[in-house]
């Protein structure tokens, strides 16, 4: 049952890892629009 | 005839280290290839006994992770060029010019970065599995199939960059306005669509979690009593790679912070109003009329001269006994140029607060003589947003108020104290500042009532 526990908390990690990959990414290439949106402001 | 030529915004594959990118790509794809050949040719030999190392694919492991933090800091030094831009450390237009480098950069370093990544996991896999079957070490671990849900992510960013490549495109040789709502309108479209993959890729990760767990809790049912040991590696080793999962997964999360909080605040339309309507010394107040156009009427005080004033027509400067001819020139002009076009005889005025009461009226009874009977007064007040990352930022707005100008003449002929026209008769020779009419007019605009000015009984 600990092998199966440790593989589980495996899974949860790496799955949360990934999740906080995406939503890096997504926050990080989004910031190019508020880039943009900032140039449009007052460009 | 000539013809003219623009090249379009966006040179394909243009962004700062593009070509230093590529080549450490090129080195790392190559290494992958031959981390992946190795990996099979001893995946062979592991039947035979051989005990593979696993050096060579964490070298290759580790040569990736170099390609990603290039290819970032590829991103980073684009996106540095429009800070610094904002930050008027270099030319505002290269801002810009560091936006669509981003646009470059994120499909091409995401799409490298993805076939590297491919070519190194069957690799590792093979290895990793040839170890296991020689009795050493353990087979990749099943969690590992939820960062394929990462795929619509990667897909996601293609998506959004193309979108906005496209907004970029059509957005050349518009007008200023119409420039501005096209991009505003494929920057909307383009973050909808990055959104969609972003959450169709959480899905796909937590839909392959639940995949992984499911097919580990299934296989220790049915080898509850196994045949031979099971190389389930070091405990320490486990939990030591779950907790470095997770404390890295808090710092993204921790990083992605601060540009969370920007891309979260919507921001306000862009600007489109004319520079030429632009003047912060106008009276502080914002008319609830737009400003449609027309000749544009400047009044300027005299520094040192309490009763003198200069006044520019459309940019030049005209004596004020010569106004009435220009602005009638003006207007027979229009009607050259516009053939059938009916004439709103409207007239922007930009007058300085400090300008003297007596040359504000002597250029309203030049533009009610010209036939200009509908002035705009315009003003400027600024704008303020205050975002988490940016900062203040202001722009200047400009809005009017709209009147119409009668004299004695009119109310004469039109046998009516408003000269025929509707709404609140306001005399000009009941204000001694331009201050004073200005919150006047805006006052009665508020309230959508319409302002007649009284060019009669003026002192």
């Amino acid at each position: 049952v600990a092998v199966v526990g440790r593989k589980l908390l495996l899974v949860v990690s790496l799955a949360t890892l990934a999740l906080a990959v995406n939503h890096f990414l997504f926050h990080w290439v989004l910031f190019t629009d508020a880039q943009l949106h900032r140039w449009l402001f007052n460009v | 005839m000539s013809e003219v030529r623009v090249a379009p915004p966006i040179a394909p594959g243009s962004y700062p280290y593009a070509w230093l990118f590529f080549a450490v790509w090129v080195a790392v794809l190559l290494l992958q290839i031959v981390a992946l050949a190795i990996a099979f040719g001893r995946r062979r030999r592991a039947r035979a006994g051989a005990r593979p190392s696993l050096k060579l694919q964490v070298a290759a492991g580790v040569a990736l992770l170099v390609l990603f933090a290039v290819g970032a800091a590829a991103v980073h030094a684009a996106r540095n060029i429009s800070m610094e831009a904002f930050a008027l450390r270099r030319a505002p237009w290269d801002a810009g010019f560091g936006i669509v480098a981003q646009v470059n950069a994120f499909p091409a370093v995401t799409g490298r970065c993805l076939i590297a990544a491919l070519l190194w996991i069957p690799g590792l896999w093979l290895t990793m599995d040839a170890r296991c079957r020689a009795g050493v070490g353990r087979r990749l671990p099943l969690a590992a199939i939820a960062w394929l849900g990462l795929l619509p992510a990667v897909a996601g960013v293609w998506r959004w960059s193309a979108t906005l490549a496209d907004a970029f495109r059509a957005s050349i040789n518009v007008p200023f306005a119409e420039h501005h709502a096209i991009l505003e309108r494929g920057a909307a479209l383009a973050r909808t669509r990055l959104e969609h993959f972003a959450r169709a890729a959480s899905w796909a990760i937590v839909a392959l979690a639940v995949v992984a767990a499911i097919a580990i809790v299934a296989g220790y049912a049915r080898r509850r009593a196994p045949a031979r040991p099971v190389a389930a590696g070091s405990p320490r080793m486990a939990l030591l790679a779950s907790g470095i999962a997770f404390a890295l997964a808090g710092v993204l999360f921790v990083v992605a912070r601060p540009m969370r909080a920007e891309n979260r605040l919507p921001w306000l339309p862009a600007q489109q109003d004319d520079y030429r309507w632009f003047d912060t010394t106008t009276p502080e107040l914002v008319g609830a009329d737009a400003i449609t156009g027309g000749p544009l009427v400047h009044v300027w005080p005299i520094a040192g001269d309490a009763a003198g004033a200069v006044f520019e027509l459309d940019g030049h400067e005209v004596a004020a006994d010569s106004l009435v001819d220009r602005l009638w020139r003006t207007r027979q002009e229009f009607a050259q140029r516009h053939p059938g076009e009916e004439f709103d005889g409207v007239v922007v005025a930009v007058v300085n607060r400090a300008a003297p009461y007596r040359a504000v009226v002597s250029m309203l009874r030049a533009a009610h003589d010209a036939g200009y009977a509908h002035p705009l007064f315009a003003f400027t007040r600024y704008e303020f947003a205050d975002r988490p990352l940016f900062g203040r930022l202001r722009r200047p707005r400009a809005s009017a108020t709209r009147a119409t100008l009668i004299d004695a003449t009119d109310v004469m002929f039109a046998d009516s104290p408003l000269g025929g026209e509707t709404g609140t008769l306001v005399p000009l020779a009941d204000f001694a500042s331009y201050d004073a009419l200005a919150g006047r007019l805006v006052e009665l605009r508020r309230v959508g009532e319409p302002v007649v000015l009284d060019l009669a009984h003026l002192r």
